[in-house]
């Protein structure tokens, strides 16, 4: 063959596969080019005019109103959604799983999943407007355990939070290693409500977990991180007498600060704090909860430690939360219960509560 | 077998780094149908469904719950599942979200040892994949079948 009629052939085909992605790319900027929008809020109590084109929970963070999410948009934790009354288009398959019929009826959606192309009609829960982005200084990374870190973050000199003790933030990690994207997770805020100027977390080391791998392995003090939030309804309702607080591991945190809060407010609230660990080297904030428990006769902490060794000369309670939570808690007359942990230990937890006649009125607790 | 578009777009979520910092796909690069097919087939050579590798695994899991973090004996095994607070959502997108749990089995006389998640176990009985080669946290069809012969047995 014509080495010319080769070379004709190949310059041909590139041309005509270069004209077709000129005419890809522009189909795709004028097609995916939706303008402005208008969000409507809330029956226009609050108008936006955004540019179309984005996912409704972050064109919704581009403006500074913050949906709470745990999985960044990746429809795997469904906790981003809003009620779209016009302009989102039909239900797509990815919102369904997430979605019960009560909420489809109520034209609830995924915001994560839908896209603004159109002028929009939204219901937005007015305690979502407080909720606000910081970009915080590291202050302290403290190994609390071998797997438990505390951070301590500044806020932005001038800037303050104001949140309920319980409350969690989002906390926003930069892209790392093969991590090529920003993630984010949520986390109970363990300082106190007093604080504003301040913000305390702490985050136990999951394996293989996208955040807290950034935190125990590449975050440093003086770092900038951002954070958004107060999110969250598990905070102090205090229609009672006593308080029954439980936790495990980094579920301590809104227990410390609800404590504090309630400590600090100076409510009549008895408290009872039982916090279960397997082994002594889970064990921490020993010091400061027996300091309280001396200072306040209304604060009772009661450490459960379920295997302890020969040698720890362990002096507490001995077995599951479960154990001491059963044997010492009488009835849920009187008394709200507030819960903080792993799956496991929630389900375990809240079944006992039950049989002590405590219901779900009066039993609080994260589902994140 | 070739890839829908709706696969395709899973394939980029379980990439490492997306969902979990490991991903869900290793070094394959085979498509989801293809890694799936190719598993089942084993299980099935070997007479069990991934409906019962779920039940067995499950049961295992809740024996370890048990132990709240420490060993607990389970006839041919000893067991241990580990809890995380949070739950992680199915990558197939199908409303589902996993407590954060391992679960590592020894085989008491050869010291062989099992670690999987509570998500492996959702993920293996309704979607039959078992992650891709190469995956940290990639379960071996032939093992787990081997595994539900011993809990059986």
């Amino acid at each position: 063959m014509d080495f010319s009629i080769i070379l004709k052939t190949v310059g041909s085909l590139v041309m005509i596969s270069g004209a077709l992605s000129i005419i890809i790319s522009i189909a795709e900027k004028v097609l995916n080019n939706y303008g402005t929008c208008e969000l409507d809020i809330n029956n226009g109590k609050k108008m936006l005019s955004v540019q179309g084109g984005s996912s409704l929970l972050s064109t919704l963070a581009g403006e500074k109103i913050f949906l709470p999410s745990a999985c960044g948009g990746k429809a795997t934790c469904g906790l981003c959604k809003v009620q779209v009354l016009e302009g989102a288009g039909p239900l797509l398959p990815t919102e369904e799983p997430y979605l019960t019929p009560q909420e489809r009826a109520s034209n609830t959606r995924l915001s994560c999943q839908i896209k603004v192309k159109n002028s929009m009609k939204l219901v937005i829960p007015e305690e979502l407007f407080n909720i606000r982005e910081f970009v915080c200084t590291v202050e302290s990374i403290t190994d609390m355990t071998y797997d438990i870190k505390r951070l301590r973050m500044k806020l932005p000199e001038g800037e303050t939070i104001s949140f309920k003790a319980g409350q969690f933030m989002q906390f926003y990690t930069k892209p790392y290693g093969k991590v090529k994207e920003e993630v984010f997770r949520a986390y109970s805020i363990s300082s106190k409500s007093s604080e504003h100027d301040y913000v305390e977390l702490l985050i136990r080391l999951v394996p293989g977990g996208l955040c807290t791998t950034y935190v125990h392995t590449v975050l440093k003090e003086g770092d900038q991180v951002r954070l958004s939030g107060p999110y969250g309804d598990f905070y102090l309702r205090g229609d009672c007498e006593e308080l029954i607080m439980i936790a495990g591991g980094s579920g301590l945190a809104p227990i410390r600060s609800l404590v504090y809060e309630v400590i600090e407010k100076g409510l009549p609230h008895k408290m009872r704090f039982f916090f279960g660990a397997n082994k002594m080297k889970d064990l921490y904030y020993m010091d400061e909860f027996a300091r309280i428990e001396k200072d306040y006769p209304q604060f009772r902490f009661i450490p459960c430690l379920a295997f302890p060794d020969e040698g720890d000369n362990w002096t507490g309670d001995t077995g599951f939360v479960t154990v001491a939570l059963d044997n010492q808690v009488d009835t849920g007359d009187n008394k709200e219960a507030y819960l903080c942990g792993s799956p496991g230990m929630l389900d375990a937890c809240i079944k006992i509560l039950k049989t002590k006649g405590f219901t779900d009125e009066t039993i609080f607790y994260d589902k994140f | 077998m070739k890839e829908n578009p709706k696969d395709t777009q899973l394939r980029k979520d379980m990439v490492e780094g997306r969902l979990v910092k490991d991903g869900f796909l290793g070094e394959d690069d085979r498509s989801l149908l293809d890694i799936v097919a190719a598993d089942l087939a084993v299980l099935e050579a070997r007479g069990v469904t991934q409906q019962q590798l779920g039940q067995a695994m499950r049961a295992l899991m809740e024996k370890g719950l048990t132990g709240m973090g420490m060993e607990v004996d389970a006839g041919k095994w000893l067991v241990k599942t580990e809890e995380y607070m949070g739950r992680m959502g199915c990558p197939f997108k199908d409303g589902h979200r996993a407590a954060k749990r391992n679960t590592t089995l020894a085989d008491k006389a050869s010291g062989q040892t099992i670690t999987f998640s509570d998500l492996n176990i959702h993920l293996i009985e309704k979607h039959g994949f078992f992650q891709g080669e190469g995956s940290p946290y990639r379960l071996e069809p032939e093992v787990l079948a081997e595994l539900v012969m011993k809990t059986e047995g």
